[in-house]
C-alpha cells in the first residue's frame, strides 16, 4: 500500500517540478520575440481495478504544449504583408512629399521668378541689367528642373537598393526556414510520444512572420512537421528542406531598374524568370517595386513633360523674335547636343533583342501639346511594330505606318486618332519579338540647360518693326505664364505650366496621404491581431507568479505525502 | 476589443506605443507652431497646399503687375512733364505767330519775330528729344535709342525718326506692358502722337520752318513800303498758323491720353492691391496656423502624455512577484 502511495507522491513531485520548470521557462522568455507560452498537460494515470473498486495511480505528463492558434498566426501573416506593402510605398513617396512644395527645391518659385523677370524685361527691353536678370532666372529655372530630376533619379537608385536589401533578407529567411524544417522533421521523428519541439516551432513561425514582411507567402503545413511556402502564383519559395533563391538582375528593358525573380535553367542556361505583380502580392518588396514603376515613373515623366513644354514654348517665342543686335533669336534652353527630341526622350532597346542585324528605334516627333507623360512599350509582333502604354496589360495596337521620302515612320496615336508621337526603325525587316521602351519626355528635366549667356541675345523684340524698345516678343513670354499649354483631356482647355506643377504637388500629397493612411490602417489591423495573439499566447507575469505558487504548493504537498507514507510505514514496524 | 487576458509584454508594448504616438503628435504641433504653418508638406492637406501654391504664384504675378504699374507711373509722369513744357513753348509760338500777322510790322520787326520763332523751335525740339531717367528718347516709341527729331543739315531733313531702321515712321508704336490679368497699358506717346498735324502728317518743326521762311520772304506783307501786298504769302502763313493750332490740339490730346492712362493706372493699382491682400489671405488661410487652436491642442496633448506617463509608471509597479517571499 505504502509502495503505491510512494509512487503516486513521486509522480506528483515530478509533475509539479515540470510545472515549475515550464513556468520558469515562460518567465525567462517573456520578452522573446515569437515565443508562445507553454503549458504542461497532465493526465491521471489509469487506475487499477480491485475488489473494492478502482484506485488511482498518480499523474503522468502527457506533453508540454504551446498555447498557439494557427488561425491567428495566418491572419497575422497576411496583415504583416499588407502593412509592409503600404509602409514601403509611404516611406518612399514621403521623400517626394517633403521636397516638391518646398520653396527652395520645388518648381513654383523658380517659375514665378522666371515670369517676373520677363515682366520686368518687358518694361525696359533695352536694359542690359533686365536682360541679364531674365537669363539668370532662365538658368535658375533649368537648374531647378535638373535638381528635381536628380532627386527622382536618386530615389530610383535608393528604391533599387531597398529591393536588393529586401531580397537578401528574404533569402536569409527562406534558407533558415528550410534548415528549421529539416531539424523539426528529424526531432519530431525521434520524440517518443510525439511531444512537439515547441521552441523550434516558435522560431520557425517568427521567421515566417519576418519573411511575410518582405513578401507575401502561402503556408502549407505538412504531416511530417515541415512547412512549404509558396508565392501568390504558386511558385515555391520553400519546399521541405529546399529554399528557392530569389535574385535581382538589371532590367533588360531599362538599365535603371532592377528586376526580381527566380533563376531557372532554361535550355541549359540559367535565366531569370521575373515575378509579375500576381506573384508578388503584398509585402515590402512589392511595395518598393510598385512605387518605382508607378508613382515615381509618373512623377518623373510629369517633371520631364513640364520641362520640355516650357523649354519648347520659350524657345519657339525666342527664335521668332529679334535680339538687341538685330539678329534672329537663338533658343534660350537646350536639351543637349542631339536636338530637342533626342534631348528630351529616351528609347531603351531590350537587351535580349537580336544581336544579328539589330534594329535601332528613334523617336522622330513628339506633339508636346498632346502627350500626357506616359511611356510606351513597343514590340515587333507579326512583322510590324505594335505598342501599348507601359504598365498596361491591354492589347498591343499596330503603329500607323506613314510613308515619307525622308524615311517611313510610324505613329503612336491617341484614342481619337490624333498622332501623339512618331518613331522610325532603321531596319526594314526588324526581328520578330524585339522590344523597345519609348520614353518621350523622360530625359527633358535631366538635360535642360540655359545656353544663351549674352544679355543682348535675348530676343525681346518682334521680327516686325524690330527696335530696341520693342517688347512684343517678351510680352509673348509673359503671356505663357497663364496660357493653358499643358494637355489635360480632349474636352479640356488644358492647364498652365505652374498649374500643371501644382496638380503634381497635389497628387504627390494625395498619394502620400493615401499610402500613409493605408499603412496606418493595415498596421492597426495587424496590431489588433497581435493583441489577440498576445492575449492568447503571451506571458503574463502575475499568472506565472500564481502558477509558481500553485506548483510549489503541489510539490510541497506531494513531499508531505511521502513523509506521511514514511510515518505510516514506521507505525507498522512499531507493531513488532 | 475586449481582452480578458493581457500578457505582460503586451501591456508594456501598448503603453509605450501610445506614449510614442502622443509624442509624435506633440512634435507635429510643435513644428506647426515653430513655422506658423499648419500644412508643412503636401500630404498634410493636398488641396490646401495646392491652393496655397496657386495663390502664391498668382500673388507673385500681381506683384509683377504692381512693379510694372510703378514703372508706368514714373514713365508717363515724365512724358506728362515734357508735354507740359511743350504746351508752354507752343503757347508762346502761337503768340509770336499772331504778332507776325500784324500788317504794321516792319521788315526788321518781322526778322525779330522770325528769330524768336527759331529759338522757340529749338526749345521745342529739345523737349521733343528729351530722354527718360534711363536716358532713352521718350517720343521715339520703341525706337527709343534714336533721336526723334534731328536738326536739318545736309542730307538730313529733320523728319521724325529719319535715321531709324526700318525708316517707317508711320509704323512707330509705343510700348505696352502688362499691368493686370487682362490689361496692357501703353507707356509712350510717340512724336507722331504729340507733335504732328494729323490732317497733313507734317510735324511742328517742318511747319515752323516753313512759317519762318514765309516771314523772311520779301513778298511777305507788312514792313515793305510801296510794295503790293502779296496775299498769297499771307494766305500761306495763315495756313501754317492753322496747322500749328491743330498740332497744339494734338499735343493737348496727348496730354489727355497720358492723364487717362495715369488714372487707369491708379485704379488698376488699387484693384491689384486688393487682389494682393486677397491672395495673401487665401494662401494664409489654406496653410497658415490657427495659433489659438494649435496652442490648446499642444496643452491638451501635454496633459494626455503626462497622464499616460504617470499611470504607466504607477500601474507597471504592480506585480504579484512583489509579494512572493
Amino acid at each position: 500500500m505504502s509502495n503505491s502511495i510512494y509512487g503516486i507522491a513521486l509522480s506528483g513531485l515530478n509533475a509539479s517540478r515540470s510545472g515549475l520548470t515550464t513556468t520558469s521557462h515562460n518567465i525567462a522568455n517573456a520578452n522573446t520575440v515569437g515565443f508562445n507560452r507553454q503549458q504542461v498537460v497532465q493526465q491521471a494515470r489509469p487506475s487499477q481495478g480491485g475488489d473494492i473498486g478502482y484506485i488511482g495511480q498518480g499523474v503522468d505528463i502527457a506533453s508540454v504544449q504551446r498555447v498557439y492558434s494557427d488561425f491567428i498566426n495566418s491572419q497575422e501573416q497576411k496583415a504583416t504583408s499588407d502593412a509592409a506593402f503600404f509602409t514601403a510605398k509611404a516611406q518612399q513617396i514621403s521623400r517626394l512629399d517633403a521636397m516638391v512644395a518646398d520653396d527652395s527645391s520645388g518648381l513654383s518659385t523658380a517659375l514665378s521668378f522666371f515670369f517676373a523677370a520677363a515682366q520686368q524685361l518687358s518694361t525696359t527691353p533695352a536694359d542690359l541689367a533686365a536682360r541679364q536678370n531674365y537669363l539668370s532666372a532662365s538658368d535658375t529655372l533649368s537648374s531647378r528642373f535638373n535638381g528635381l530630376n536628380t532627386v527622382m533619379d536618386e530615389l530610383r537608385t535608393a528604391t533599387n537598393l531597398r529591393v536588393q536589401d529586401t531580397v537578401s533578407q528574404l533569402n536569409d529567411a527562406t534558407t533558415q526556414i528550410a534548415e528549421l524544417n529539416d531539424r523539426i522533421v528529424a526531432v519530431s521523428a525521434q520524440t517518443f510520444n510525439g511531444g512537439p519541439p515547441n521552441d523550434l516551432l516558435d522560431k520557425r513561425d517568427a521567421l515566417i512572420m519576418q519573411l511575410a514582411e518582405q513578401i507575401q507567402v502561402t503556408r502549407v503545413n505538412m504531416e511530417d512537421g515541415s512547412v512549404n511556402l509558396f508565392l501568390g502564383n504558386g511558385q515555391p519559395l520553400v519546399v521541405k528542406t529546399t529554399p528557392f533563391q530569389v535574385s535581382t538582375e538589371v532590367d533588360p528593358s531599362d538599365p535603371q531598374n532592377l528586376l526580381v525573380g527566380t533563376t531557372q535553367p532554361i535550355n541549359g542556361q540559367d535565366q531569370l524568370i521575373s515575378f509579375d505583380s500576381a506573384a508578388l502580392g503584398k509585402g515590402a518588396l512589392a511595395g518598393y517595386l510598385s512605387f518605382r514603376d508607378n508613382e515615381l515613373t509618373q512623377f518623373q515623366n510629369t517633371i520631364g513633360l513640364l520641362a520640355a513644354r516650357v523649354g519648347q514654348a520659350v524657345n519657339d517665342i525666342q527664335t521668332a523674335g529679334v535680339d538687341l543686335d538685330g539678329n534672329a533669336g537663338n533658343p534660350i534652353f537646350s536639351f543637349g547636343t542631339g536636338g530637342l527630341i533626342d534631348g528630351i526622350s529616351r528609347v531603351v532597346p531590350n537587351i535580349n533583342n537580336s544581336t544579328a542585324n539589330p534594329t535601332e528605334a528613334t523617336i522622330r516627333d513628339i506633339d508636346l501639346s498632346k502627350i500626357s507623360g506616359s511611356d510606351y512599350e513597343m514590340s515587333i509582333i507579326g512583322g510590324v511594330p505594335r505598342y501599348r502604354e507601359l504598365g498596361s496589360t491591354g492589347p498591343f495596337v499596330a503603329a500607323t505606318l506613314v510613308p515619307d521620302p525622308g524615311g517611313d515612320y510610324y505613329e503612336i496615336r491617341d484614342p481619337a486618332g490624333a498622332p501623339l508621337m512618331s518613331f522610325q526603325l532603321d531596319n526594314t525587316t526588324p526581328q520578330e519579338g524585339d522590344r523597345f521602351v519609348l520614353m518621350p519626355v523622360r530625359d527633358a528635366a535631366l538635360n535642360m540647360s540655359t545656353v544663351v549667356t549674352r544679355p543682348v541675345e535675348v530676343a525681346a523684340s518682334s521680327a516686325t518693326n524690330p527696335s530696341v524698345g520693342n517688347n512684343q516678343n517678351i510680352l509673348a513670354v509673359t503671356a505663357l505664364q497663364t496660357s493653358r499649354v499643358l494637355y489635360q483631356s480632349n474636352n479640356s482647355a488644358g492647364v498652365s505650366i505652374s498649374d500643371g506643377f501644382n496638380q503634381m504637388v497635389s497628387r504627390v500629397g494625395n498619394k502620400t496621404r493615401e499610402f500613409t493612411i493605408a499603412a496606418e490602417s493595415r498596421e492597426s489591423v495587424k496590431n489588433q491581431i497581435i493583441e489577440s495573439r498576445d492575449a492568447l499566447s503571451g506571458v503574463n507575469m502575475d499568472e506565472e507568479a500564481a502558477n509558481l505558487i500553485k506548483f510549489q504548493q503541489a510539490y510541497q504537498a506531494s513531499g508531505r505525502v511521502i513523509s506521511l507514507s514514511k510515518e505510516m510505514f514506521e507505525q507498522i514496524l512499531n507493531i513488532f | 476589443m475586449a481582452i480578458n487576458r493581457v500578457s505582460t509584454n503586451q501591456y508594456f508594448r501598448i503603453s509605450t506605443e501610445r506614449m510614442s504616438k502622443q509624442q509624435s503628435d506633440l512634435i507635429k504641433i510643435q513644428g506647426q507652431l515653430a513655422t506658423g504653418q499648419r500644412v508643412l508638406k503636401p500630404s498634410d492637406d493636398p488641396v490646401a497646399m495646392s491652393t496655397a501654391l496657386g495663390a502664391k504664384a498668382n500673388l507673385r504675378t500681381v506683384d509683377s503687375y504692381q512693379a510694372n504699374l510703378a514703372y508706368v507711373n514714373n514713365r508717363l509722369g515724365q512724358v506728362d512733364t515734357a508735354l507740359d513744357s511743350a504746351t508752354e513753348v507752343m503757347t508762346s509760338i502761337k503768340e509770336a505767330m499772331l504778332t507776325a500777322g500784324n500788317p504794321t510790322l516792319s521788315r526788321s520787326d518781322l526778322e525779330i519775330v522770325a528769330q524768336d520763332l527759331e529759338g522757340r523751335l529749338e526749345e521745342l525740339r529739345g523737349i521733343a528729344n528729351s530722354t527718360d531717367s534711363d536716358g532713352r528718347y521718350m517720343f521715339s516709341g520703341t525706337f527709343e535709342d534714336r533721336v526723334p527729331y534731328q536738326a536739318p543739315a545736309g542730307a538730313i531733313t529733320g523728319r521724325f525718326l529719319e535715321t531709324a531702321t526700318p525708316a517707317d515712321a508711320a509704323a512707330v508704336q509705343g510700348r505696352e506692358i502688362q499691368v493686370s490679368g487682362g490689361r496692357n497699358l501703353n507707356l509712350s506717346i510717340t512724336g507722331n502722337d504729340a507733335f504732328s498735324d494729323p490732317s497733313t502728317g507734317e510735324d511742328v518743326f517742318e511747319i515752323m520752318r516753313e512759317a519762318i521762311t514765309l516771314l523772311r520772304n520779301p513778298g511777305y506783307p507788312g514792313g515793305q513800303e510801296g510794295a503790293t501786298p502779296a496775299d498769297t504769302y499771307k494766305v500761306a502763313f495763315d495756313a501754317k498758323r492753322a496747322q500749328l493750332d491743330s498740332v497744339f490740339d494734338q499735343t493737348q490730346l496727348a496730354r489727355t491720353k497720358v492723364g487717362v492712362r495715369l488714372r487707369e493706372a491708379e485704379t488698376l493699382g488699387q484693384i491689384n492691391s486688393a487682389a494682393q491682400l486677397e491672395l495673401e489671405r487665401v494662401a494664409g488661410e489654406a496653410v497658415g496656423l490657427d495659433y489659438a487652436k494649435a496652442i490648446s491642442e499642444l496643452s491638451q496633448g501635454q496633459l494626455q502624455l503626462q497622464a499616460a506617463q504617470q499611470s504607466f509608471s504607477s500601474v507597471s509597479q504592480l506585480s504579484l512577484f512583489n509579494f512572493l517571499k
